[in-house]
């Protein structure tokens, strides 16, 4: 069994336990590379690297260059305090599955959890918070394994309510953020994107790093099938009578317009943007996660 | 006015209901569906599917009258057109003459009897297509009553006066086939003119006329009912003929049909030999003319209904040959009704009016141009031409210088019959004739049968001088009763050949008298009150047995035949067959010599043998003169005047008789018209049925409209893929 089928949604929606799931998704996504995606400054060696004009030369090891004629330099494992907050969407519309085995705030809270362990594993600081609007719930930052657990109940436990208020969720959010931490936005975005924006200002001021994920399932990015729908809103219970084989390329153009203007406003915020869909491979998603921008 | 030519294929309209249940149970399918946000959807929506719906109706509708015009271009849809309608292309006449009877002209006397007169336009018109102006003037008339029944003589006329088609048919279906197969490939529009006189006839070329109707779009069939004028043929139930005694006329009562007698104007038209004699017009269902007699040796005579275009039954009655014979007629005629049409009788009769008349000198004309010498001419025995048989019924008032001429002609070898009435001179008949011939004399009135007798005594024939006076039957039958006669005292010489009892109570005496011979009854032979003995087929045997003794050998093998409407009732055996008597017999079987008996339509008789002495002829069911040819010789008699011999010689005698037939034909004849019209319903607007004499040119010629619904069908294609396009455009552009 290839690491696809073994760390696909569709495979670990089969399995009892978020924690099982992150620590599966966090070994698959570091499987072969043994490299923390931390580099900075430490006093824990961590490997050799080539020389390259413009590396500082005070890591040239000169040793070897004296054995080998080569100039490498010498990295050290960064050894941080940084508090990782994982902010998750709640909203009822994360409840979708359409086209997928899992719904979506089930896929943000496997990324969540595996983001959680990793950082539980660089003795980093998490905080979890979630939310449609106001945040319903809000661990704060901390470093021990005893909240490392209460993190994951508190996302295993997690059930989709409320209408979407990015906004207010990410202003909120915002004002309990410390500074030099790293946020995780798990989102569908399926709001105004001004308003959007508005809230990723507010977090993008007080901390160095935000990361927007968009989940969404495979029907919300093909839309659906069909030509008589009454599409129900899963948050407001609103209904529209459509034909979607006819409205679908619209649908698509217009998503691509929103998710657009929303990429282009992270770029300008210096937001890392990743769109997810429910159907990839977890360790698909963590690397792009993980990836530096 | 629009039609369908193949209905049938309305059948596949259930094919619209394809897209009508795509559209409605589609609408009805609505699926609910949880979505997480109507964020997007929302705002495209309200457009979007305003132009769907819009889209979905246009293109509902254009493949629905899509779907309709493919129907309709399958459904072979015609219409008649107007200017059409006038100028068909090429017409074709089919003229039938499938009826026992005549077709009466309609149109001007003086023109010829073709029917149809066309101009086709050398070139095309601009539509194309070739235009004929056609004018339907009247049927082409029958040749002949005779004429050979169930004929079919197409006739497609065109500009050039051509007759593209002269070969005559045995039917409709040949006719009508190889009028089809003369139409070939022309293009535009085709009339056949059709009359039809047997529906029912008609009615079995049924399959054939759709199939041409369907084949050939353009093809349109005029029918011409005669169907209900030919019931007129027989529209005359009955024919009496009654002899005027005061003038040398016959009236004739024709009684027509009821239905007959309602036809508006119900004019008849009375032929004599061809030509138009008198029209009448019928009161209460009787058309009655006095017709003269002897105007020539055989008179045709027909009615006829001026409107009808159908002859009635002819009628015959036949005279001599003027100056031949001559009748010496006075007070009642001899003429009495049922010696009409006995050819071999009257043949040799003429009649005058009074004895003052008599054309001793071989010709009819009044007494003033009589003349010694042409009596003694006409009176040598055995000669030809001129005066042979006289009879002189004695009138009051007669010249004594008459009654000398007729004693000098029998005295030259003449032959006279002398008969009496009511009117009679007796004194001056007993001087002036009968004592100068040495016949005796005439008593009083003797009336045999009394108010309360039942029946006066019979009348006896002496055979043996019966035998002497010629070929005379064998059994001459019942002679009848005389009720009233003159007494006679016969002289010495003078043979009794009919009486009424004793010798002194002769009916009938005769007595040579030089070179000729007489005749005398003393009883009227036409008074019914006097005798009925007129009526017996023996008495113009015995008259013309009388005449021919003194022909000699001229008529020796003349076969004399009697009158069947009495071998109807008495002498008609059981298989229908009339036993005719051959004279003497001799010249019949016992030389072997062949005898041939044809219907006055000239068709031999297949039942006719002799046996012995009578020849066996029959079944008879023809009117007028039938002829019996011996040898070289030729004899006639007639049969009857009704189409079918009455049961009663009385009867017949009154020429009476309903048809029932003709009634039943007429009925049978529309019920074979209904059924007709009725299975060629869907080419209704292409099957016209004319009344005879209506105008045949108004009938509009059919153009054919499939290719336009095709063409409709394909715009329709063409606008259902420029709707689909327009609208996939305007998304793509948004």
């Amino acid at each position: 069994m290839d690491l696809n089928s073994v760390l696909s949604p569709a495979y670990l929606s089969s399995l009892k336990g978020l924690a099982l799931k992150a620590r599966m998704v966090l070994e698959g996504t570091m499987a072969g590379r043994h490299l923390s995606p931390f580099h900075g400054f430490s006093s824990e060696f961590s490997q050799y690297k080539g020389y390259v004009p413009g590396d500082d030369i005070k890591f040239l090891d000169w040793k070897v260059f004296g054995r080998n004629d080569q100039l490498v330099t010498r990295q050290y494992r960064d050894e941080t305090n940084a508090s990782v907050y994982l902010v998750l969407d709640s909203s009822a519309s994360m409840a979708y599955s359409e086209g997928g085995t899992v719904t979506k705030l089930e896929y943000a809270k496997v990324l969540a959890a595996s983001l959680a362990l990793m950082a539980f594993g660089q003795r980093d600081a998490i905080a979890v918070a979630h939310g449609a609007g106001l945040p319903a719930s809000f661990l704060p930052p901390r470093n021990s394994a005893a909240h490392l657990r209460q993190a994951l109940q508190m996302l295993e436990t997690l059930e989709p309510a409320g209408v979407t208020d990015l906004a207010g969720l990410f202003g909120r959010m915002a004002a309990r953020l410390k500074s030099g931490s790293m946020t995780f936005l798990f989102t569908d975005l399926w709001q105004d994107p001004q308003a959007i924006i508005t809230g990723l200002k507010e977090i993008r001021f007080k901390n160095q790093s935000a990361t927007l994920v968009q989940v969404l399932a495979p029907a919300e990015m093909a839309f659906l099938e069909g030509t008589n729908l009454e599409l129900e809103d899963m948050e407001t219970r609103e209904t529209v009578k459509i034909s979607a084989r006819h409205l679908k390329p619209q649908y698509q153009e217009t998503l691509a317009a929103h998710t657009e203007t929303l990429r282009s406003e992270c770029f300008n915020l210096n937001v890392k943007f990743l769109r997810v869909e429910t159907t990839a491979p977890y360790f698909q998603s963590m690397r792009q996660l993980l990836q530096r921008p | 006015m629009f039609s369908l030519l193949s209905p049938i294929s309305l059948w596949l309209g259930a094919a619209l209901a394809v897209p009508l249940m795509i559209h409605f149970l589609g609408r009805q399918r609505l699926r609910r569906q949880p979505f997480p946000s109507l964020l997007l959807v929302r705002e495209r929506f309200s457009k979007s599917m305003h132009r769907h719906r819009l889209k979905n109706l246009l293109l509902l509708l254009i493949r629905t009258l899509l779907i309709l015009c493919l129907l309709l271009a399958l459904a072979n849809p015609a219409m008649e057109s107007r200017r059409a309608s006038a100028k068909p292309d090429i017409s074709i006449a089919l003229i039938h003459n499938g009826i026992y009877g005549r077709l009466q002209p309609q149109g001007d006397a003086g023109e010829d009897p073709s029917g149809v007169q066309a101009s086709l336009p050398a070139t095309p018109n601009a539509q194309g297509t070739e235009a004929l102006d056609l004018q339907w003037r009247r049927l082409r008339a029958l040749d002949s009553l005779a004429g050979i029944r169930s004929q079919v003589l197409p006739v497609i006329e065109d500009g050039s006066g051509a007759q593209e088609v002269s070969e005559r048919f045995g039917n409709y279906g040949g006719a009508v086939g190889r009028a089809i197969a003369a139409l070939g490939s022309r293009p535009g529009t085709a009339q056949i003119h059709l009359p039809v006189f047997d529906w029912g006839e008609l009615a079995a070329l049924q399959a054939d006329l759709s199939l041409a109707l369907k084949e050939h779009p353009g093809l349109q069939f005029v029918l011409t009912d005669y169907g209900k004028a030919a019931s007129r043929l027989s529209a005359f139930t009955g024919l009496k003929a009654t002899p005027s005694p005061e003038s040398p006329t016959i009236r004739l009562v024709a009684r027509l049909s009821p239905e007959a007698a309602n036809d508006a104007g119900g004019k008849t038209q009375v032929s004599l030999n061809g030509r138009l004699f008198q029209e009448v017009s019928p009161l209460g269902g009787r058309a009655e003319v006095t017709l003269p007699l002897g105007e020539g040796p055989r008179t045709v005579g027909k009615f006829a209904l001026a409107s009808g275009g159908f002859a009635s039954p002819e009628f015959h009655f036949c005279f001599p040959e003027a100056g031949e014979w001559a009748l010496a007629h006075a007070g009642s005629a001899l003429a009495s009704l049922p010696s009409l049409g006995r050819e071999s009788y009257f043949r040799r009769i003429v009649h005058v009016a009074s004895a003052k008349d008599i054309p001793w000198n071989g010709a009819v004309g009044g007494a003033g141009k009589a003349d010694q010498g042409g009596m003694a001419k006409t009176g040598s025995r055995g000669a030809s031409g001129g005066l042979r048989l006289v009879y002189l019924a004695a009138e009051r008032g007669a010249q004594p210088d008459v009654y000398a001429r007729a004693v000098e002609y029998v005295k030259r070898g003449g032959r006279l019959i002398i008969g009496v009435g009511r009117e009679s001179d007796i004194p001056m008949l007993n001087r002036f004739l009968l004592q100068p011939l040495r016949m005796g004399r005439l008593g009083n009135l003797v009336e045999t049968a009394g108010a309360g007798s039942a029946s006066p005594a019979p009348v006896s024939i002496d055979r043996e001088a019966l035998a002497r006076m010629g070929r005379l039957p064998v059994d001459p039958g019942t002679l009848g009763a005389v009720r009233k006669r003159f007494a006679f005292a016969p002289d010495s010489g003078v043979e009794i050949i009919l009486r009424q009892g004793g010798v002194s109570e002769a009916v009938l005496a005769a007595r040579e008298f030089h070179k000729g011979q007489v005749l005398l009854w003393t009883t009227d032979l036409d008074d019914l009150e006097w005798s009925d003995i007129g009526v017996s087929p023996l008495i113009p045997l015995l008259h013309q047995a009388f005449q021919e003794t003194g022909a000699g050998d001229r008529a020796a093998n003349l076969a004399v035949a009697s009158d069947s409407i009495y071998t109807a009732s008495s002498g008609q055996d059981a298989d229908g067959m009339a036993a005719v008597p051959a004279a003497a017999g001799a010249g019949v079987s016992g030389n072997g010599t062949r005898t041939e008996v044809f219907d006055p339509e000239g068709r031999p008789f297949t039942k006719v043998r002799a046996d012995g002495s009578r020849l066996r002829i029959g079944p008879f069911d023809r009117l007028g003169i039938h002829l019996i040819v011996t040898g070289r010789d030729t004899a006639a008699f007639a049969v009857n005047l009704a189409s079918h011999g009455p049961a009663g010689g009385i009867r017949a005698a009154e020429g009476i008789s309903e048809d029932p037939s003709a009634t039943a034909w007429a009925e049978a004849n529309e019920e074979a018209k209904a059924g007709f019209l009725k299975e060629l319903k869907p080419f209704r607007g292409r099957l016209t049925v004319l009344s005879p004499g209506e105008s045949a040119v108004v009938q509009a010629s059919v153009r054919r409209l499939w290719p336009e619904f095709l063409l409709a069908a394909l715009l329709l294609l063409f606008l259902e893929g420029l709707i689909s396009a327009t609208f996939s455009l305007r998304r793509s552009r948004t």
